[in-house]
């Protein structure tokens, strides 16, 4: 490279021309764009997800409601038609909840039947139906018959398979045989259904499939497993069952204790775990600021802010004051604050005319602010985004039937905090420099030493607090004010 | 004049750290994350210049501010991925060159790098730049390349004021590195010739008033 190639190198490597000035207004609507569609599809994709979450919760919890319900409904209707009232009838035609139609897999032959034949076997774990479960309880500990057993274990071994709604080859108890069927009672049933597996328990099963006839052949079947006397748990009546004969409480078959039959199975308990989803709107006008950006009264400058806050919160209920919970918080928001601040004459931001960072004595003692620089103030946008994990506890403090109040005492520690600057404008404070109408409080003490019968020498400490009347201004704030002099009286 | 502040003066107890900011922050909190204050900063410092490589490329003005605009805006899309902020400068500057080398490739400007039709050597030419006032000097050459073919322009560029390598040249160009030396030399004489007759017209504008 000879000299030439050096000399125009150089030359034309640090060259400047003028930018037009739409250059920049072009990039700058460009960037507002970009910004505009990205926030969008933060927003879009922020919602959706928000939904997805609040609609699981609501999904899981009113699962467990319905469960819930269902058992309740179920023994609800046990108890005030069946027992309470000493005239079990069971309305077969509503269908029982959670049912699972079986078949007796006992025949090894599952496709052999034909539909009108089968007597299908509709298994429910509905707790609902337990309260024959103590009687059934009481039969099989005096019934000590192992064919029983082997019937309802063979029920069982087919509920086991969820092989449900294929009709197979029906086993058809005989009711008659060892109870009263006309009378209805379930209790007599299931006796029936045991002493019935007792007899059949030895006979081919497609004989037994022709046998066992409950008269109309409307009852089916019954019966969960029994492995062991305190097994069963299952009692099924299927569609067209009309039991509608009174019960018999003095029956010997009958042998049911109706305060044993009202005892209600316990609830199924929903777990203690919840979750918690909020979405929200905030909006603030009031804060104290770093004071890294302010100092002083004016540090309390009330800045505009707004935005959302996602939370998600997951927790475990001891009881109603103590539920623990841990979650997840994203917050995010958009503050406007004015500032004052040093602003040099080539338009940039600078820590000072050094590049150093000021204390505020050296500014107050400098002459800066009215060389070079020039005291401005500067509305700043910024966007606060954080991330943060939170835990806590939730505490019920009130509930009144279905609306209670939760008090929630919570530490959040930031994962991730950011402070994005979005714009700056300068404002022009000039005519805001000159004030009037200040008020201000003023206490003072006044030592005073006595030199002669003219002279007095004195000391005067005096607090000024100063509140604002004309509230225009932008600089002029509250402030506390300690001032000593010393001074000298002289009586004439 | 010191202006001192009294406790009455809250003007006096009004200070900006964090916002007072200097070019290399402004560079690294756009590198950390888009922001368009701390970007509008870095654009006002490298605006100017980057125009001014734009022009050595671009002969028009006005398509060397959009090519500007929109290496700028690519700059905001883009500068997450610069990992250092002191190689910034390097960096904005060969997006820039990149642009204006796409500029001229969608005009069709590039095949004129390829054509060895234009300048005969004639001879070894010999110019004496006045190095006295580095502006005017930098104003003769500006003006001097622009009057170059956009291929001679292109390859000057590269060689003597961005320093590109002839295999960086090669590679960018899509032509052999033998080609980029020839046209170098066949650019160089063309320049120096401008040169001569821009000195001799000036001579001549001196000389007869």
């Amino acid at each position: 490279m000879d000299d030439f190639d050096k000399i125009l190198g150089k030359s034309l490597k640090d060259g400047r021309r003028e930018t037009p000035a739409f250059v920049w207004d072009n990039i700058e609507k460009e960037i507002a764009l970009e910004k505009k569609r990205r926030s969008v599809f933060f927003w879009l994709f922020g919602c959706l997800g928000s939904l997805v979450l609040i609609g699981g919760a609501i999904a899981y919890f009113a699962n467990g409601l319905n469960s819930d319900k269902g058992v309740s409904e179920q023994n609800q209707k046990i108890n005030s038609h069946e027992i309470l009232n000493n005239q079990p009838k069971i309305n077969t035609d509503t269908e029982v909840e959670d049912g699972v139609t079986i078949t007796d897999t006992s025949t090894n032959n599952l496709n052999s039947t034909k539909g009108d034949e089968a007597n299908q076997f509709k298994m429910t774990p509905s707790a609902s139906i337990q309260s024959a479960d103590e009687s059934v309880n009481n039969l099989s500990a005096s019934n000590t018959n192992t064919s029983a057993r082997k019937e309802l274990a063979s029920i069982n071994q087919v509920e086991d398979k969820q092989d449900s709604n294929l009709p197979v080859n029906p086993r058809k108890f005989d009711l008659h045989t060892d109870t009263d069927a006309s009378q209805g009672d379930i209790n007599s049933f299931i006796n029936a259904v045991l002493s019935k597996g007792n007899n059949d328990a030895n006979k081919d099963p497609n004989q037994t499939s022709s046998e066992g006839n409950l008269g109309d052949g409307n009852i089916i079947n019954t019966i969960d497993s029994a492995k062991t006397n305190q097994d069963v748990e299952f009692i099924h009546v299927e569609k067209n069952l009309d039991i509608t004969t009174p019960v018999d409480k003095d029956s010997p078959a009958n042998n049911n204790d109706p305060e044993k039959i009202t005892k209600v199975p316990e609830k199924r308990e929903l777990s203690k775990f919840f979750i918690e989803a909020k979405a929200g709107y905030s909006i603030y006008k009031m804060s104290v600021w770093d004071e890294t950006f302010t100092v002083g009264a004016l540090s309390k400058r009330p800045f505009k802010s707004r935005g959302y806050n996602f939370n998600v919160e997951a927790g475990y209920e001891f009881n109603r004051w103590l539920k623990p919970i841990l979650g997840f918080n994203y917050n995010i928001k958009n503050a406007e604050f004015t500032y004052s601040a040093l602003y040099d004459d080539h338009g940039w931001l600078t820590r000072n005319i050094n590049g150093q960072i000021l204390s505020i004595d050296e500014i107050n003692d400098t002459d800066y602010l009215c060389n070079k620089h020039v005291l401005t103030d500067i509305n700043s946008q910024f966007q606060i985004t954080s991330v943060s994990l939170t835990v806590g506890n939730k505490m019920n403090v009130m509930q009144l039937g279905k609306f209670g109040l939760d008090l929630d005492l919570k530490y959040s520690l930031d994962i991730n905090s950011k402070t994005r600057l979005d714009q700056m404008t300068q404002v022009d404070v000039s005519n805001y420099l000159t004030t009037s109408l200040n008020s201000r409080f003023v206490c003072a003490l006044n030592f005073n030493l006595i030199m002669n019968n003219r002279l007095k020498l004195l000391l005067y400490p005096e607090y000024i607090q100063r509140k604002n009347i004309a509230r225009r201004e932008l600089y002029q704030g509250n402030y506390h004010e300690l001032i000593v002099s010393a001074g000298l009286r002289i009586t004439i | 004049m010191k202006h001192r502040a009294s406790s009455t003066n809250p003007l006096s107890v009004l200070y900006l750290n964090r916002l007072l900011i200097t070019l290399n922050q402004a560079i690294s909190e756009c590198i950390k994350a888009a922001n368009s204050a701390a970007f509008k900063h870095i654009y006002q410092h490298y605006s100017d210049k980057m125009f001014y490589v734009c022009l050595r490329y671009i002969r028009n003005e006005s398509d060397a501010a959009d090519v500007l605009q929109d290496a700028f805006i690519q700059v905001y899309h883009k500068i997450e991925t610069v990992k250092d902020p002191a190689s910034f400068e390097g960096w904005l500057r060969r997006l820039i060159v990149n642009k204006c080398l796409d500029f001229l490739r969608a005009k069709g400007k590039k095949q004129e790098i390829l054509s060895e039709k234009d300048v005969a050597i004639e001879g070894h030419t010999d110019v004496e730049l006045d190095q006295g006032d580095p502006e005017v000097l930098r104003e003769i050459l500006f003006s001097a390349i622009q009057k170059l073919p956009e291929g001679y322009r292109i390859i000057v560029n590269f060689a003597l004021v961005e320093e590109y390598s002839h295999k960086e040249i090669a590679d960018m160009l899509g032509i052999k590195e033998s080609t980029s030396r020839s046209q170098l030399v066949r650019a160089r004489a063309q320049l120096k010739k401008i040169l001569l007759t821009q000195q001799d017209q000036k001579i001549k504008e001196s000389y007869y008033g």
